[in-house]
């Protein structure tokens, strides 16, 4: 998977504006979305909000976990914990890089949001590797990992699973009676 | 010698060129032959640059097999089948004294040491008839193995190889009593360099990774790829250059072979 593809699907995340422009309820496949009136503040997901931005239609409201006090208090956790803590939102890198990229003049300390984020981003991949790496010592069969993002496991997805591969492989050589029936995929 | 170690791949074909380099002007027919041959390692030649390649290939790289089994289309697996083992010969080869220089007799005499290709080896080896026994390369044996257990980390695979975990693998098609050993071995060895294969491979953005990769087996060079695949892509996401539409590798190298093919 490519992470513009994961950065496609964070698209589908709802957040709320404020337009500056009227319209009636548009019907769309994916649902209804509006009345916009300006200055009422309204959800629609995040393409169309950036869409509306670049034309300088709305202004975006920050999502609630966009703030430097709650993301401290993430980074924090996260880095107390031994496992994976919970995450604002699925797709919390994502969110951030598009809505600051675009829209960083509607979020207060935008740069501060961007370390933070960034902090946790390291804590957690490092974290992930960690386990990875006693995952892979201890020979186990099977992991469970909570509160991985898609992202996260993008970045290690192909790198792991030639390695369990290979590992698999390996560990059949040690019983070479049952590893005879097995018919290779090619 | 020479002859049991003949064609099937690119060394094959490589050694042939080599062969008929040395007399360039005896010849058309020579000449057409080297020709042939040329074409042979060009076209090999690429079909290997297509295979490191990182992005966009034009067809699905097949991995080596590993196990006990060889992938066929892998060309790994195929180099890995030219890896020469020490064997004894156990029953008189008829008339191929010409294929052991070392001695002037006109069979292959029972008892000799010689050094045999390992697809060869594994033909001719049966576990019935002895016709030769296999023994192992020394980066399986004993003395090495007490090596990979104590540290994995310092060895130098790539010289020790390159196909430590796969020609250890193929070894288990011999039978020996040490064979539930080097499995294990592998095995630990493996993991015990998984760390070092993964942080190495993820964190190395930008740089000259050769220093990185120079003593990896050719396994964990493929997984290394694989890793950097991964960093890089995420990495360029974060730089916003994913958006960014680029030209296919596949078009960039078509027009330099284009412009390589031109004066001829």
């Amino acid at each position: 998977m490519d992470p513009a593809e994961v950065e496609f699907l964070s698209e589908k995340e709802i957040v709320k504006i404020i337009p500056n422009f009227s319209l009636d309820k548009i019907y769309l496949i994916g649902g209804d979305l509006g009345p916009f009136n300006p200055g009422l503040p309204v959800e629609v997901p995040v393409w169309l909000a950036l869409n509306l931005k670049q034309r300088q239609k709305c202004r975006i409201v920050p999502p609630e976990w966009m703030d430097v006090e709650k993301l401290e208090e993430i980074r924090e956790l996260e880095r107390k914990e031994g496992t994976f803590a919970p995450v604002p939102s699925p797709y919390y890198m994502e969110l951030t890089k598009l809505l600051l990229n675009h829209a960083s003049d509607n979020i207060p300390k935008a740069d501060e949001i961007r370390t933070l984020v960034k902090d946790i981003w390291d804590t957690r991949i490092a974290k992930l590797r960690l386990s990875a790496d006693s995952f892979i010592n201890q020979q186990e069969a099977h992991a469970k990992l909570d509160n991985l993002t898609l992202m996260e496991i993008n970045t290690i997805r192909s790198f792991f699973l030639d390695s369990l591969n290979f590992m698999y492989k390996l560990r059949s050589n040690m019983q070479p009676a049952s590893s005879k029936g097995k018919a290779m995929d090619y | 010698m020479n002859r049991l170690l003949w064609p099937r791949s690119l060394s094959g074909a490589l050694i042939g060129l080599q062969v008929l380099a040395p007399k360039p002007q005896t010849g058309s027919e020579t000449n057409t032959q080297q020709r042939k041959l040329q074409v042979r390692v060009r076209r090999l030649h690429s079909v290997c640059l297509s295979h490191t390649q990182m992005d966009a290939q034009p067809y699905f790289p097949v991995q080596a097999g590993v196990g006990m089994e060889e992938n066929f289309l892998s060309l790994d697996d195929i180099l890995l089948s030219h890896e020469r083992l020490p064997v004894r010969i156990e029953c008189t080869f008829p008339r191929l004294g010409f294929l052991e220089r070392s001695s002037d007799t006109q069979d292959i005499v029972e008892g000799t040491k010689m050094e045999l290709p390992l697809w060869l080896s594994k033909g001719l080896y049966e576990k019935k008839r002895r016709v030769l026994s296999v023994e192992l390369p020394k980066v399986y044996r004993e003395g090495w193995r007490t090596v990979f257990n104590a540290d994995p980390n310092v060895v130098d695979l790539h010289k020790r190889g390159p196909y430590y975990y796969s020609l250890g693998s193929q070894m288990l098609h011999f039978e020996s009593p040490e064979n539930p050993d080097i499995a294990q071995t592998l095995l630990q060895t493996f993991i015990g360099r998984f760390r070092r294969t993964m942080d190495s491979s993820q964190n190395a953005y930008n740089e000259d990774t050769s220093a990185l990769v120079e003593r990896l087996d050719s396994l964990e060079k493929g997984l290394f790829k694989s890793g950097q695949s991964g960093l890089n892509g995420f990495q360029s996401w974060e730089k916003g250059q994913a958006g960014q539409l680029t030209a296919s590798s596949l078009v960039l190298n078509y027009r330099k072979r284009k412009m390589a093919d031109g004066p001829h």
